[in-house]
């Protein structure tokens, strides 16, 4: 369900007089539950298995590490939701068609069945038979080990079983290919089927989120959740579900134990968060797709001045989808009440490339740091070991983004700019010339810009998927050919002035949204509460016209959807 | 084993529920919205789409429906009226002055052709023609409509609805259409207002790529004679691009090419040619030219849907023309458009191929 539809105003509507009308703590947790499943499943119902295993394998893990008898939810109603789950998932194989024939308003095509032939059944039946089994055997396996084996054991187990969810789904198929290509590179031909899985939406965003919850508890940061059904809202929790920010149990779980309620100021603040959210992404993200897409179709032959042109209209048009997303889901949580940290910073405006790590995805890259950097030993090993815990922090941070080989090269790009970084630092520090000049104006400017060339270079790696292209686009952003070829590129047939016009406001009202906020440290969004209702008035009045003119008639999905 | 301590903050205690202040403050917010809304549908239902129009691709479809009501076909005695009817090949392809003149006498001959045409627009086309009163209705078709019926563009979609093209076609539906498009295509006023809302845009972006791309084809909306507009000639690299393009489209088309039964091109032919025979104008489909450099591809698929057609047409009398192979490289100004020379060629053939008008005013089962 994307954040844009009238599906969701529906279902938002539904939970917000749920909240309102209904005072008692358990009943709003089932029901924003209920509606977490529902936001989830409408993509696919099926994949609601994965959240439902994620959140018992972790409840379960987080209560055995500190050896709780207090659970809340007996073994069997866990076991159950699981199998009805999984009977979900491995005997309807049709329920794609049968879901979109049903979201369409009339039934599927005759003939389409919807429960799997018996040959397709065994398989799934197997498997069931597997998790009723597994299941409660590892429990109480572990549970008789002494205290640091059973809680290293169920840290591990859950995190076995989350990353193995992630990599049979996200990564299976790409390592599959990388090895059978690897392999006939050398001369052997492998033959190995391709799996037909769809990825779940949003799988690397919580999985993410669940295995924190558990490490938290091992590292004794957080109090085990006695309470399944908190859990499952925990990890399920609808307005930031797919694309984030990654939740800490720490920023969500104290929220749950008291009513949830709605309060004029916090739905006002709320509403004029997810108008500039919304605005993001169909005004300024979604109309400056098309064109992003015809240049970097077909890459090859574009001249330097359209390869950049490329790169910066990706770099608004990702972060307007991204940030766009992220305003949204806080706006919406805000009005529940729970507030969920930011994702962004205005990270363009970044004099550095650690600053941008510092103000981009704040939530995955606060994650990479806590549960594997500082892990992995962080900077406190020698320094070349410092070089390479950063590296393979940044490698797998690509690697999280896409099972594909640019996001692993994208990764280790910006590792090895913040190892540069770093390296410079050490340099300068010592230099207090160097230093004193780095914060006067133009050396601050310098170093924007030069900050600016390294990402928008790094926009390319992440875009261009195909490495014949990559290189080309590579060579022309670094060799300008002083070229400007904008009608030979074929941009005529991307709507070029939506795109340029939609880039152009979006430069102007973040630049002055930037210097608001450094005066006042409020953004838009909040600055509007404050002022008097006939400007306000005003304003949603013209933005009632903007999106009226200005929506694409197709909505685009959000593109971290896709990780 | 004692559980280790908890790390959760106090959350901060919440006042709870108000809904009066809640309500009041969604009602503030929906109020100016819904005025934005009120006054931005105003202004593009009687201030932007009656100023700037229609987007151009789609003006041709409207003015030809404005043309017919407004008596295009008001017949001189002894002549009958004969329409081509195709997409940008027959807009590129065919001067209506030159088939007239090669004709036998006694015809008057106009192009309906318009960019884009596929099976269902041509269709709903010829539905209208003939009951407009044309006598002779020439399809010039691309081998590759002989796949399923292409969907329609939305905004061709609304702009058929405008025409009023769709009125009173039982057909139309499935397996032709969906209930989506079938809905589109019966739209009103405002909803044909509301789906080009983002029409000042499209505005501006056409004036844009006009500026940045050369050989935009936008075919005079009113001209039902001599439309073509095509003003450049590809050759070269582009030329093996477009080339290209057009053989993939064409293997594309191949996919369904051979189907048989509901839904498929061959059934959606037959039902038109049928429905044809009950009619009292002529139904006649002349297979268009492709470019020799696409032969290897193309022959084979031509003499499959002249082996189709043929005996439809003696079974329906819809009468069948083949120009697969008429033209040379030379006539052509890209891979798919003929140009000044083949146009001449092409319309000659036409014209050449029509039959006397005495032949086609008896009904066709009659004959």
């Amino acid at each position: 369900m994307l954040f844009q539809t009238v599906e969701f105003l529906i279902l938002l509507i539904v939970v917000l007089v749920a909240i309102m009308a209904i005072r008692r703590r358990r009943w709003q947790h089932s029901i924003l539950t209920a509606a977490s499943f529902v936001f989830y499943g409408w993509w696919d119902v099926r994949f609601l298995l994965l959240i439902m295993l994620s959140s018992v394998v972790d409840y379960s893990a987080a209560l055995g590490i500190v050896k709780s008898r207090r659970m809340t939810v007996k073994r069997r109603t866990m076991l159950g939701m699981l199998l009805v789950g999984a009977a979900v998932f491995f005997l309807l194989p049709n329920w794609p068609e049968w879901q979109a024939a049903l979201k369409a308003g009339h039934m599927p095509a005759p003939g389409t069945p919807w429960i799997a032939q018996w040959s397709g059944a065994f398989p799934a039946i197997g498997l069931m038979l597997a998790i009723a089994v597994l299941g409660p055997l590892t429990y109480a396996l572990w549970d008789r080990l002494p205290d640091a084996k059973r809680r290293k054991a169920f840290l591990y187990t859950s995190i076995v079983v989350n990353l193995g969810v992630l990599a049979f789904f996200k990564y299976f198929n790409f390592f599959v290919d990388s090895a059978t290509g690897m392999a006939g590179a050398v001369g052997w031909n492998i033959s190995v089927t391709a799996l037909e899985v769809a990825l779940p939406v949003g799988i690397s965003f919580y999985t993410f989120q669940t295995m924190s919850y558990t490490v938290d508890v091992y590292r004794g940061q957080i109090r085990p959740e006695r309470s399944l059904l908190r859990l499952a809202l925990y990890v399920a929790y609808f307005p930031q579900l797919v694309a984030g920010p990654i939740l800490r149990p720490s920023q969500f779980l104290p929220s749950l134990k008291q009513p949830w309620a709605l309060r004029a100021d916090r739905v006002r603040s709320g509403c004029h968060l997810a108008l500039q959210g919304l605005a993001k992404k169909v005004l300024i993200a979604d109309n400056i797709a098309p064109l992003v897409d015809v240049i970097f179709a077909h890459p090859q032959g574009q001249s330097s001045v359209v390869i950049m042109l490329g790169s910066m209209l990706f770099a608004i048009q990702i972060y307007c989808d991204f940030s766009g997303y992220t305003d949204i889901a806080r706006a919406i949580s805000r009005m529940f009440g729970v507030e969920i940290p930011i994702n962004f910073n205005f990270p363009y405006f970044s004099t550095s490339i650690t600053q941008f790590w510092r103000r981009w995805h704040i939530s995955l890259s606060s994650w990479l740091r806590d549960y594997l950097y500082i892990p992995l030993g962080g900077s406190r090993v020698s320094v070349p070991m410092t070089y390479v815990n950063l590296m393979i922090t940044m490698l797998l941070g690509g690697l999280w983004h896409g099972a594909s080989w640019n996001f692993v090269v994208w990764g280790g790009y910006q590792g090895g700019l913040l190892a540069a970084h770093k390296l410079l630092l050490n340099v300068t520090d010592r230099s207090s010339s160097l230093k004193r000049w780095a914060t006067t104006w133009w050396g601050t400017a310098l170093r924007w810009a030069f900050t600016t060339w390294l990402w928008l270079l790094g926009w390319l790696i992440f875009r261009v998927t195909d490495f014949g292209d990559l290189w080309y686009c590579i060579k022309k952003f670094i060799f300008f050919d002083a070229v400007l070829g904008l009608g030979a590129a074929g941009l005529g047939r991307g709507d070029p002035f939506t795109a340029a016009g939609a880039a152009a406001v979006f430069c102007v009202l973040h630049g002055i949204d930037y210097l608001l906020f450094c005066r006042t440290g409020k953004i838009y969004a909040n600055a509007l509460c404050t002022v008097p209702y006939p400007v306000r008035a005003t304003v949603y009045a013209g933005a009632a016209v903007a999106f009226f003119f200005g929506w694409p008639s197709t909505n685009g999905a959000f593109i971290y959807f896709q990780f | 084993m004692p559980e280790p301590p908890t790390h959760h903050p106090r959350p901060e205690n919440d006042p709870g529920a108000s809904v009066g202040p809640v309500l009041l403050e969604l009602a503030r917010l929906a109020a100016p919205v819904l005025i934005g809304l009120a006054a931005a549908v105003a202004a593009q239902h009687w201030f932007v789409l009656p100023r700037l129009g229609f987007p151009a691709e789609v003006r041709r479809p409207i003015a030809m429906s404005e043309s017919l009501d407004a008596g295009l076909f008001n017949k001189q005695t002894n002549t009958a009226v004969a329409v081509i009817i195709s997409n940008s090949a027959g807009v590129e392809g065919v001067d209506a002055n030159i088939v007239q003149q090669a004709a036998p006498e006694g015809w008057q001959v106009f192009n309906f052709s318009s960019n884009g045409t596929n099976q269902l627009e041509t269709r709903m086309l010829a539905d209208t023609l003939a009951d407009a009163g044309a006598d002779l209705v020439i399809w010039l078709m691309r081998p590759d409509m002989l796949e399923s019926p292409r969907d329609m563009h939305a905004d061709v979609t609304h702009a058929w609805a405008k025409g009023g093209f769709a009125q009173d076609r039982d057909w139309l539906g499935a397996p032709w259409v969906d209930n989506q498009t079938l809905q589109a295509l019966s739209s009103g006023p405002w909803e044909t207002s509301m789906h080009f809302r983002r029409r000042w845009l499209d505005e501006l972006n056409y004036t844009m790529r006009r500026r940045m791309r050369q050989g935009i084809r936008t075919p005079a909306a009113n001209d039902w004679v001599a439309p073509f507009n095509l003003e450049i000639e590809l050759d070269g690299e582009r030329l093996d691009r477009h080339l290209s393009e057009i053989a993939s489209q064409m293997d594309a088309a191949l996919e369904s090419f051979n189907a048989t039964g509901e839904g498929t091109g061959r059934s959606f032919i037959t039902d038109m040619a049928d429905d044809f025979a009950q009619r009292p104008a002529t139904l006649g489909i002349i297979i268009a030219p492709t470019h020799p450099a696409l032969s290897d591809q193309f022959t084979p698929v031509e003499a499959a849907v002249h082996n189709f057609l043929v005996p439809l047409g003696h079974r329906t009398g819809v009468l069948i023309g083949n120009a697969g192979g008429l033209l040379h490289a030379h006539h052509y100004a890209d891979a798919i458009h003929p140009d000044a020379a083949g146009r001449e060629t092409l319309s000659h053939w036409i014209g050449k191929w029509m039959p006397a008008p005495a032949s086609v005013h008896t009904h066709p089962t009659d004959r």
